[in-house]
């Protein structure tokens, strides 16, 4: 066990614990945009960002990638923590102003009208969609096109994206809610006038694809492309041919 | 490009470990662009989804691109030295020279490109202007805009 | 022809220096991209030329570049037991005269820079004579030690530089390259290497200043099999051109330096990063890992040791924050250049997470004669926190842009004034932008600080990779602010959100201000963002990047405050 303390409580956690991890076994409340437990840190938002101090040294980190160490101590809500935090915020809250979670995190900080010139982006760019096709599903279907400001989540070559499964797991854990899916009863190709019909599909707008329902590796049945999420919450890995598979014979 | 070329290509980065940025190199060089069933093909070999090939391709977006670039490409420093020196202000003269041959309904004006380059490495002679990878000087390139214009 | 032991190494010294001194003439012209922005090139035709029309044997070779810019194109010319005569602005048209005074064996003092006697070869501190007797017309040339461009100069980076053909490996181990390789194979131990680069107390000259002898420790004592040593050759700093020089020069010195590193890491395989699309760079790097492998330089059992070592170059792709070490990785590794947190140092996970040890190409240029000499006689150089010579590339509203190398604790000031020629006639100096970008401004009002690396880092600035550009009252701070921010904004990887969407934000602000629309707000505001992105950004792109921000609210705020309240620009730049 390691010894540590935050905001000056002292608290006891295992080793290759995060500082966010600790922390939220803790009830110490620190806010995050980009993190999911079953996967990996990103460390782009930036939100959780903490002060650390170490062997006497002070530094800023991000607690969700930041192990824990002996004799620590965490400072989650120093003046200047809380003013960084709400710059980020106050930047985020004028990019995506429409979006419901960073408009509730800009009212819990006391962000009333942002100083800078409004946007409308529904995505924030917190990167967990593709982080979550590639180190999860490992389908690797979807991806961040362009560098800096102009950069975007999109599909390669922004046309359709070839390798989706039409899993959903990307419209589960983007936390701006920008990714929208829709099963179909019918869906046609439209070549050379004629329609041929497909029989029913799932379609994800944002990368232009439509998934059609596959045959149950077991049953025989049709069915639609099933949710990984159950895994993903319990941490588990994806059972071999579980896209194969229809639920019922999971 | 076809499938046996970049085979080869495939076939001459074998040792090397990573090589995807030098092969898309490769590719950008020969085609001029990175067509996109060159792409695809190229993933399917190496076993790497085109998103992540796209990823690559997209963000060094100053040595990579989806469309074939011009014969002609004018790259305008506009690093600090050249900044210094008022390169904002040769960009909006090149610019205005390429506007000119628009006007004169040569319809050559798709010949040529502009890029704003970070640093062509020649700041002693700041601003600088590089054609077809000669570095000149703002009139010496304005002169020479013309003298390709005229080339058919 | 392989070699594999001190003899052969003294074997192939003689032959260079056969032909560093030849029995016939040797004529050596600069041919760095500058020059030949000069029409070098011409030079060198027309110099061929006339010495075959007039029958003199005579060599012409192509050199690197001494880094006195402003007299491009320079030739200098060796007469068997004469001085070496350096001849500045040599064009076509003064090529007849000059062949004509080579004939006769005279020097023209008109077009004649400096003379050179002897030189000191800075890996062995021997010395290297020219002439033992100077003859009457030779003296009236002055030494290069009396030239203004050497006088504050200690060249040890570019102790080669417009002094050898590139291209010869031979000519490199006359000016006793290769000669730390040997003595580190055979004479110290991996350890012993290590205990003089961190008694010599060298720090790397890529831009943070980090002690490069405690680093090459943590990733020998790394966990690992496979170990990596990295050199960044990618000038990603607009407005510097020094790297250009280094690997045009004598791209041998960076080869032997990562050697050296890889032996004393435990690593087996090197990789160098060069800028894309920088051909002769790349032409000059491959003949040398070429002809390093011919001689068995590189390869297996190296000058006959159990040591074997290969280097691999790379290309990236164009994108600035590959300079950021672990974005630089990750473009060899194939990926896309986006930095990753580094809680854990690359020396214990770097390239494809094994232990790697990354310097620029300055740091490795810097290690031979370290080894050679004795962390002693470098520690003499430079001052007490930074130790050693800086190269300088120095240009904007000077005099004389040229790239030289001095002590560590020269002051600005000298750099502008004797190197540079002080500033552009009839106007002023207003601010020195030193380490690129994230470096930010440092008023004239500072031009005595030395070039050390905790002294700018004291006043707000960065000595980074040492491109000193001068601006003059001509400058707009303002608008070398929003210049730098907007280079910024298209360099961000765009992965973190204080560094994509701060950046952005800041570039409006500074908009709005050059545009005259600029609010009294705004300076509080960018205070702000400036506080929030030097803390909470991933990597030291967007850690860095609002210091040019800060560095002119602090110093040229007067400025800003004009371009909010009058609407105007005192220095005329911004249009408004």
């Amino acid at each position: 066990m390691i010894k540590l303390t935050i905001d000056g409580k002292k608290i006891q956690t295992g080793k290759n614990t995060t500082i966010l991890m600790a922390a939220r076994e803790n009830r110490i409340k620190i806010p995050t945009l980009c993190h999911h437990d079953g996967l990996s840190p990103l460390a782009n938002c930036r939100l959780c960002v903490v002060e650390v101090t170490e062997k006497g040294r002070t530094k800023v980190v991000t607690s969700c990638n930041y192990k824990v160490a002996e004799g620590m101590s965490v400072e989650t809500k120093t003046e200047n923590i809380i003013a960084m935090r709400k710059m980020i915020v106050e930047l985020l809250a004028s990019r995506s102003p429409n979006v419901k979670l960073v408009r509730e995190l800009a009212d819990e900080m006391g962000i009333k009208d942002t100083r800078f010139v409004l946007e409308n982006e529904k995505c924030i760019l917190c990167g967990l969609c593709v982080h979550v096709c590639s180190e999860f599903i490992g389908a690797r279907a979807i991806t961040f096109s362009g560098h800096g400001s102009e950069k975007i989540v999109s599909a390669p070559l922004g046309s359709s994206a070839k390798d989706c499964l039409g899993c959903g797991a990307c419209v589960e854990v983007c936390p701006a809610q920008c990714i929208t899916m829709k099963d179909i009863e019918e869906a046609r190709t439209y070549s050379s006038g004629d329609h041929e019909h497909l029989g029913p599909a799932r379609l994800i707008h944002n990368w232009n694809v439509r998934v059609l329902w596959k045959k149950c590796r077991v049953c025989g049945n049709m069915f639609p492309p099933p949710s990984p999420m159950k895994y993903l919450k319990e941490e588990k890995p994806l059972p071999k041919q579980f896209f194969e598979t229809c639920e019922k014979c999971q | 490009m076809n499938s046996k070329r970049v085979d080869e290509l495939i076939e001459k980065h074998r040792t090397e470990k990573g090589p995807l940025i030098s092969i898309l190199h490769d590719i950008q060089e020969e085609e001029g662009y990175l067509p996109e069933a060159t792409l695809s093909y190229l993933g399917d070999k190496l076993n790497t989804p085109l998103g992540e090939i796209y990823r690559v391709a997209s963000f060094f977006s100053k040595a990579f691109t989806f469309e074939k670039k011009a014969k002609h490409t004018i790259r305008v420093c506009q690093g600090t030295t050249c900044h210094v020196k008022c390169s904002d202000h040769v960009l909006e003269e090149i610019q205005e020279e390429l506007e000119k041959i628009k006007d004169d309904n040569f319809g050559e004006h798709e010949n040529f490109s502009m890029e704003k380059a970070r640093c062509l490495g020649c700041c002693t002679s700041a601003p600088n202007v590089e054609i077809d990878g000669e570095i000149l000087d703002k009139e010496s390139a304005k002169k020479t805009i013309i003298k390709l214009k005229g080339e058919k | 022809m392989k070699v594999k032991s001190i003899r052969d190494l003294n074997k192939l010294k003689s032959e260079g220096e056969k032909l560093l001194r030849p029995k016939n003439i040797r004529v050596q012209v600069g041919t760095t991209p500058y020059a030949l922005s000069r029409k070098a090139r011409d030079v060198i035709e027309k110099l061929k030329k006339e010495l075959d029309q007039q029958n003199i044997d005579a060599t012409v070779v192509r050199v690197g570049c001494v880094g006195i810019c402003y007299e491009e194109p320079v030739v200098e010319v060796i007469i068997p037991g004469k001085p070496k005569v350096t001849y500045g602005s040599i064009t076509v048209d003064k090529v007849p005269s000059l062949v004509k005074a080579i004939s006769k064996g005279k020097a023209v003092k008109k077009y004649a820079l400096y003379r050179t006697d002897q030189e000191e070869i800075i890996c062995s501190g021997k010395t290297f004579s020219y002439a033992s007797r100077v003859p009457s017309d030779y003296k009236k040339i002055p030494l290069a030690c009396e030239f203004k461009f050497f006088q504050p100069q200690v060249r040890i980076a570019l102790r080669n530089a417009g002094i050898i053909n590139p291209d010869s490996i031979e000519e490199y181990v006359a000016r006793g390259g290769y000669s730390a390789l040997s003595k580190a194979l055979t004479k110290m131990t991996p350890e012993k290497v290590i205990d003089v680069v961190i008694k010599a107390d060298v720090r790397g000259r890529g831009g943070g200043g980090f002690p490069a002898g405690l680093k090459w420790k943590t990733c020998r004592e790394a966990k690992g099999k496979e170990k990596y040593v990295l050199c960044n050759c990618s000038e990603g700093d607009p407005g510097i051109g020094m790297h250009k020089t280094l690997i045009e020069s004598d791209p041998h010195s960076i080869l032997e330096g990562l050697i050296i590193g890889g032996y004393a890491i435990g690593a087996m395989e090197g990789y160098i990063y060069l800028h894309y699309g920088y051909a002769s760079g790349k032409e000059k790097l491959l003949k040398a890992i070429d002809q390093a492998n011919e001689y068995g330089l590189l390869g297996k059992n190296i000058l006959g040791s159990d040591f074997s070592f290969s280097i691999i170059l790379k290309e990236g792709a164009g994108a600035y924050v590959c300079g950021e070490s672990t974005a630089l990785m990750a473009t060899l590794e194939g990926r896309s250049g986006e930095p990753r947190p580094k809680y854990i140092h690359t020396a214990e996970k770097g390239l494809w997470d094994c232990p790697t040890n990354l310097n620029n190409v300055e740091t490795w240029c810097n290690i031979p004669p370290i080894i050679s000499r004795g962390a002693g006689w470098y520690g003499k150089i430079g001052t007490k926190s930074s130790k050693g010579t800086k190269v300088i590339s120095l240009t904007g509203n000077v005099n004389r842009s040229c790239l030289a190398e001095v002590p560590m604790g020269t002051t600005m000031k000298e750099v502008i004034n004797k190197l540079g020629g002080g500033i552009v006639k009839g106007t002023k100096l207003k601010a020195i932008g030193v380490g690129g970008p994230p470096a930010g401004l440092l008023p004239a009002s500072l031009a005595d600080l030395p070039i050390d690396f905790d002294e700018l880092v004291k006043a707000g600035s960065l000595l980074g990779s040492g491109g000193m550009i001068v601006m003059n009252d001509k400058t707009c701070v303002v608008d070398m602010a929003r210049f730098f921010i907007k280079f910024l904004e298209e360099e961000s990887c765009g992965r973190c959100f204080p560094c994509r969407e701060g950046i952005k934000r800041m570039r409006e602000i500074l908009d709005g201000l050059s545009a005259g629309i600029g609010k009294d707000e705004d300076i509080d505001l960018l205070q702000e963002i400036v506080d929030c992105l030097s803390e909470a950004s991933l990597c030291d792109l967007g850690k860095s990047a609002p210091n040019v921000v800060r560095s002119t609210l602090r110093y040229f705020r007067e400025e800003y405050k004009i371009h909010i309240q009058q609407q105007v620009c005192p220095s005329k730049r911004c249009t408004m």
